[in-house]
């Protein structure tokens, strides 16, 4: 598909009321790319995709798809597709009448009309269900004809809304790839809403981790994951352990002191301000030291993993580490050793 | 364009005037009312402005509302002539006036610039300050001027500090109180009364372990589709002074004949027989709404049943309850038809609007005056209900599955409610018993029960003639009215209605709630108001319509359209405003999406709407015995008639037709539409409609 067209915010804002919900927020989504809006329930990622979509009007800025200026259209007006987070398919209607949906209110005749929707009824695998009520289909059926009904128009962008939310879990997985796989075949510029960094950094080409009405940090997923750049985002995508302290350089050496615990960290890069380091649970390995101050509080058995609580001086600190290795006992003292590189240095 | 067009042709074609001269508003123009021609100047001229676009939007706004504003100026007004009864073309200048200052504002940037909306809400909105705010207003400022119609405040004081009005006699001696003190006391008791019988009604059936409730849901159905008086006629046969029960006392218990239920007491009853559904409608929905895991958690904390029901239940219940007492309240005060039956010498102000206007004393300054007394009573008791219950609704049923069982109803409480239904549910047999026989016997008021059709063929008899059927029986007239009436009224009702109620729960737009309370104005207004109202205003130019079939029609429109309100309301929060962002994403208009999504989801509340206002246009009293005239009689006019000129068996023969007749078009519609089939999702309460009669 070659209509897939670039979206671009330009210091785009909504207010409600007197309530930001997108500040001042500027980015573009290139052709052709699947980009996803991430970040915790309120934090205007939502609000972005329906100005997207024309379902809010921007209160100042200027939206461009592709070229043009859509800024003052409407949702109607604007060659924008959107897969809703309940799906929004039509009660009254069986899974072809939706799919006709589109293409009938724009003056498409009704045998075209039939046609175009076949074909992507068949692209995704729903051949065969055109008469069924979208009641009478499973979760994962009524996902797809959405997707379906949205991309029947081939429209520049497509919007996906939270769209694995109301899928199970085993599920989720397998209708994520399936969109991504979607998207890279038909060539879509794809803008998805989610809160679960799992699903942002399995599926994206870039992400936009919103907080507060604005961005906090965009980037490809393998970026946003090893440079964080605050502790929001160390802790918001992926799980950290966040420590306080100061470096320390000693022969050579980088060292983290934290309440009176050194931590060697290896080689970073260390900016002159920073403060805080973020640990990966599952970077931080551990070595039996009798005269350490840090000891083993909890176990869990994770199937794949131990999952370890450890208590230090600072605080405590969650690791992950493989099952082959040796179990350690409650009370049992440890070193931290840290994976090169793996620390990752904060402003405080 | 078309708007303007459409209406220069009507102007000049068409009769400007209601009746009597047919000329056109051009012919009028040459003769010598040259300002008649203003309002068409002025669509004419927005018309041509259309072309600027955004530029000149504001500009096209001024000449609508100038265009309309002079219309009716000038009808009121007009300078040095007769005034003249508007018509069709005025109608249709102003209806193109209407719609282009709705466009205009939409290209204003009004209305989130969508035109339909615009136009819809608009139209709507004009249609309601015509037909209710209008009349309404001046039919209430009536009281503040003298038959001859000079102003007059001294007189408005003197007509409201009326002795009959605010007396408290009753307390301390034989004479009678005032219409507030009767009415109030007539409405609080009747509200608790009615509500408590509701409440024993939808626990037994909710909770009570009954095998069979489907007589509570058949019982629920009846008073809907029953004129309000016939309860009223029933007991009077069954306990008048010749009634059939006070006969049986007096031959074997040698309990004397009295008048006892003329007054107070028969008026209570007959209203508490006619409420008591309502109530257990709305609290049996608001019990289905307690979700029953509640009360098995308070049963896992070793709650018993009855601290169970004390503690969890019936606090969640609470709100519901009280909405019921005011609405029984309300419903009381704006109830005509029984304490014009049954009041005797206890007026109420409904029937004391009703005398002021329509007996010797024809007084519209003091009908006024009763008026907005009773609106005033009616209105602080919906301002109390929205005040006092709008924070506190509780609706525990999400929209997930949420199982459990709801526990069986403490012992005592079952009994209780067991012991006030039975003998409920025994008398409305025994007084729907009296209708369905009345008709068939002689004279069942005096115990006369030779079986006869004689009052049938009085009433509905017809004839074979050359030239085919002749529908000679004296009641055929006012039955073919009212179905006509009702049948024309009903989709119009339905029509206004659902779309108010998708513009308010759907978009949101500067003056919505304005909007907002002139649509829900209707509901609160009694019916006797209107009724005043319609008479008072719509009796001279500019809009004569009195008279007419076409002013009853009006009437029930927006008498009912409340209910459609209601039920859209209902209907649209269970849709998800998705499935409007969706069709809009595909690019479809809001005309497009409300026709072919919105619509269709609604079917169930749209026939429900269909049903409830025909109905009501057809059981209606209150606003329709000011407006019926020989020609357009309407069923229950004429049936209070018979009443009052003590031919009961006519009137119970006529009534029992009717109830059959609506009872008929009720389950035929049911049939008609049929089980809805929408999964889940689909599945709309049916509306509790519940309104001022």
């Amino acid at each position: 598909m070659t209509r897939a067209a670039s979206v671009r915010f330009v210091n785009v804002s909504k207010l409600y009321g007197g309530v930001r919900a997108v500040n001042d927020v500027s980015f573009e989504v290139e052709a052709g790319t699947l980009v996803t809006l991430l970040g915790p329930s309120g934090c205007g990622k939502t609000t972005t995709l329906r100005l997207v979509a024309g379902l809010e009007r921007a209160s100042s800025g200027k939206i461009f798809i592709g070229d043009e200026d859509v800024t003052a259209l409407g949702a109607a007006e604007r060659d924008v597709s959107m897969v809703f987070q309940s799906y929004a398919l039509f009660p009254h209607m069986n899974v072809l009448e939706n799919v006709m949906y589109g293409p009938l209110a724009s003056g498409v005749k009704q045998a075209d009309a039939q046609i175009l929707a076949r074909e992507k009824l068949a692209l995704l695998g729903l051949s065969g269900f055109e008469s069924r009520l979208p009641s009478e289909l499973s979760g994962g059926q009524q996902q797809r004809v959405a997707v379906a009904r949205a991309i029947v128009l081939e429209p520049r962008v497509l919007l996906f809304d939270e769209p694995l939310s109301n899928l199970d879990a085993r599920l989720r997985r397998k209708v994520r790839d399936e969109i991504r796989e979607l998207q890279q075949r038909l060539g879509l510029t794809v803008l998805y809403v989610t809160h679960d960094q799992q699903e942002a950094l399995a599926v994206s080409d870039k992400v936009i981790v919103m907080d507060n009405a604005v961005i906090a940090q965009e980037g490809a997923p393998e970026e946003l994951y090893e440079r964080p750049c605050s502790r929001f985002l160390a802790d918001f995508i992926g799980e950290s352990n966040l420590i306080d302290g100061i470096f320390h350089f000693e022969g050579g050496r980088t060292m983290f002191v934290a309440n009176g615990v050194s931590i060697p960290v290896g080689d970073v890069r260390v900016p002159p301000d920073a403060r805080t380091i973020a640990l990966r649970p599952d970077r931080i390995r551990l070595r039996k030291a009798a005269s350490s101050l840090i000891e083993v509080r909890r176990r869990v058995y994770l199937g794949h993993a131990w999952e370890y609580t450890l208590a230090a001086p600072f605080g405590e600190i969650l690791t992950i580490t493989p099952i082959r290795e040796e179990a350690l006992a409650i009370g049992q003292k440890v070193e931290l050793d840290i994976d090169a590189g793996a620390a990752i240095p904060l402003m405080r | 364009m078309a708007a303007a067009a459409s209406a220069a042709a009507c102007f000049v074609f068409t009769p400007w005037a209601f009746v009597g001269d047919a000329r056109s508003g051009l012919a009028w123009t040459f003769a010598g009312r040259w300002l008649i021609a203003l309002p068409i100047l002025a669509s004419i001229l927005a018309a041509v402005l259309a072309r600027g676009g955004y530029a000149t939007a504001r500009l096209r706004v001024a000449c609508a509302a100038f265009g309309l504003f002079w219309l009716f100026a000038y009808g009121f007004f007009p300078i040095g002539q007769p005034s003249l009864a508007l018509g069709f073309g005025a109608a249709v200048v102003g209806a193109a006036l209407v719609w282009q200052g709705a466009r205009a504002l939409a290209a204003a940037g009004a209305f989130k610039a969508d035109r339909w909306v615009a136009t819809t809400t608009v139209s709507i909105f004009a249609a309601v300050v015509l037909f209710v705010l209008f009349p309404v207003v001046q039919a209430l400022l009536a009281a503040f001027f003298d038959r001859t119609g000079a102003f007059d405040p001294m007189l408005a004081f003197q007509r409201f500090t009326a002795r009959d009005i605010w007396a408290t006699d009753c307390f301390y001696s034989d004479r009678s109180c005032g219409v507030v003190l009767n009415s109030f006391l007539l409405g609080a008791l009747a509200g608790l009364l009615s509500t408590l019988l509701g409440l024993a009604f939808a626990l037994l059936a909710q909770r009570g372990g009954l095998k069979n409730t489907r007589i509570f849901d058949a019982l629920s159905i009846l008073p809907i589709i029953t004129p309000p008086f016939v309860i009223a006629m029933a007991l009077v046969v069954l306990f008048g002074r010749t009634g059939v029960i006070t006969t049986l006392l007096d031959t074997y218990f040698f309990i004397p004949r009295s008048r006892w239920i003329y007054g107070l007491p028969g008026v209570l009853i007959a209203q508490v027989l006619s409420q008591t559904p309502l109530s257990y409608m709305i609290l049996r929905g608001a019990l289905q709404g307690i979700a029953p895991s509640l009360e098995e958690a308070a049963q896992t904390l070793r709650a018993s049943r009855w601290r169970t029901f004390s503690t969890v239940t019936w606090p969640l219940l609470r709100p519901a309850v009280a909405a019921s007492i005011l609405l029984g309240f309300v419903e009381s005060l704006a109830d005509f038809g029984n304490p014009v039956v049954l009041g005797g010498s206890f007026e109420v102000l409904s029937t004391k609007i009703y005398f002021a206007v329509a007996g010797a004393q024809n007084d519209p300054g003091r009908a006024a005056i009763l008026a907005l007394i009773l609106l005033a009573m009616t209105l602080s008791a919906f301002w109390t209900q929205s005040m006092w219950l709008g924070k506190q609704s509780f609706v525990t049923v999400t929209g997930k599955g949420d199982n459990g069982l709801p526990p069986p109803l403490p012992k005592n409480v079952r009994r209780a409610a067991l012991g006030v239904v039975i003998p409920w549910v025994i008398l409305t047999i025994v007084l729907y018993g009296v209708i369905a026989v009345g008709g068939f016997v002689t004279d069942i008021g005096r115990g006369a029960m030779t079986p006869t059709f004689k009052h049938f063929m009085t009433g509905f008899s017809i004839e074979s003639t050359n030239s085919g059927l002749f529908f000679s029986g004296s009641a055929w007239d006012s039955f073919f009215v009212t179905v006509g009436v009702a049948a024309l009224a009903a989709p119009i009702t339905t029509l206004i209605g659902i779309l108010t109620a998708y513009v308010l729960s759907r978009h949101n737009f500067i003056g919505r709630e304005a909007f907002e309370f002139v649509t829900m104005l209707a509901f609160a207004i009694p019916g006797t108001v209107i009724g005043v109202a319609y008479i008072a205003a719509f009796n001279t130019p500019p809009i004569e319509i009195a008279g007419t079939g076409l002013i009853l029609v009006i009437c029930f429109v927006f008498r009912n359209m409340p209910v459609g309100v209601r039920a859209g309301l209902a209907a649209l929060s269970q849709i998800d405003k998705s499935l409007d962002e969706a069709s809009t994403t595909l690019g479809a208009g809001t005309g497009t999406t409300v026709w072919r999504v919105i619509l269709p989801l609604l079917k169930h509340a749209i026939v429900a709407t269909l049903v409830f206002s025909f109905v009501h246009a057809m059981t209606a009293v209150s606003a329709i015995v000011f407006l019926v005239t020989a020609r357009y009689n309407m069923a229950t006019a004429y049936i209070v008639n018979r009443v009052d000129a003590g031919e009961y068996p006519l009137a119970i023969a006529y009534s029992s037709l009717l109830i059959l007749f609506m009872l008929l078009v009720v389950v035929s519609i049911q049939l008609l539409v049929g089980e809805r089939k929408l999964g889940r999702r689909g599945a709309v309460a049916s509306p509790v409609t519940l309104g001022a009669r």
